[in-house]
C-alpha cells in the first residue's frame, strides 16, 4: 500500500536519495511511503547538491549570513554520517570572532544578532524574596490635535479623558 | 524536540547526529521566530505510516 506523505522536510530540503543519503531506501518507513516534494537532484556531484539545497534554505532564511547558511545546512544534512558533529559545529566560522587589526585584544563578533551584555537581560521579580510585580501606572491618553478637536466637536478637556 | 529524518523514517540504529538535527531546527527557529517543521502533524502522519507498515508486516 502506498501512502503519499507530504513531508515538510522533503518540501524544504528536497527529496533525499541514496546518493545524498546512502541507505535511504533501506529505511523501514521509506519502503511503505511514496514521498512527495521537489526532487533532490541525484545525478549531480555532491557539491552541486549542497549548493542547490543551500539556495532553498537561503530563500527561507534571507537575513542569515553565508556562514550561517553553511552552518544551518551542515546541521540539516540528510545523511547522519555527514551531518556536522557538536565539536565541528563549535569550531564553525559562524561562531568565530575576528581580531580587529591595530586594536589590541579587541575582538569583533561578525554575526548578527550580537550577544547582549548580561546586565541588559530582562529580570523578573523573585517570589522567594517577596518581590512584587511592578504595577504599570495608567498613563493619560495623548491630547488631540486642535483641528481634529473641532471636527469631533470636543472641548479641550474632553481630549484628556 | 524536533526529530531527525532517520528517526521519522524508522531507522533502528542511530547516533548522536539525531541531536545535531534538532540543534539545526532550533537554530532555524531562532532565526525565523517560528518552528521550522511543525512536528505534531508530521509525527501523527508518521505514526499512521508506521501502523500501515506494521500491518503490512503481519500479512
Amino acid at each position: 500500500m502506498e501512502t503519499i506523505i507530504d513531508f515538510q522536510i522533503f518540501n524544504l530540503l528536497g527529496q533525499p536519495n541514496d546518493e545524498v543519503w546512502p541507505g535511504f531506501h533501506s529505511l523501514p518507513v521509506v519502503k511503505s511511503i511514496n514521498p512527495v516534494g521537489p526532487p533532490y537532484v541525484s545525478c549531480f556531484l555532491s557539491m552541486v547538491n549542497l549548493t542547490l539545497r543551500f539556495s532553498t534554505l537561503r530563500q527561507r532564511f534571507k537575513p542569515l549570513s553565508s556562514e550561517g547558511h553553511h552552518l544551518l545546512s551542515s546541521l540539516l544534512m540528510y545523511d547522519p554520517a555527514r551531518r556536522v558533529s557538536a565539536d565541528q559545529a563549535l569550531e564553525h566560522q559562524y561562531f568565530k570572532s575576528v581580531l580587529i587589526p591595530g586594536v589590541e585584544a579587541m575582538l569583533m563578533i561578525r554575526e548578527n544578532p550580537l550577544p547582549k551584555h548580561p546586565d541588559l537581560f530582562a529580570s523578573f521579580p523573585s517570589q522567594a524574596a517577596g518581590e512584587r510585580k511592578h504595577k504599570w501606572m495608567a498613563s493619560p491618553s495623548a491630547p488631540v490635535r486642535e483641528d481634529r478637536m473641532a471636527k469631533a466637536e470636543l472641548t479641550d478637556l474632553d481630549s484628556f479623558v | 524536540m524536533p526529530r531527525s529524518p532517520e528517526l521519522l523514517l524508522g531507522a533502528r540504529e542511530y547516533t548522536t547526529a539525531v541531536d545535531m538535527w534538532s540543534v539545526g531546527c532550533i537554530f532555524a527557529e531562532l532565526m525565523q521566530k517560528e518552528p521550522l517543521f511543525t512536528g505534531r502533524g508530521e509525527i501523527d502522519q508518521i505514526n499512521k505510516v508506521s501502523l500501515i507498515w506494521h500491518h503490512g508486516d503481519n500479512n
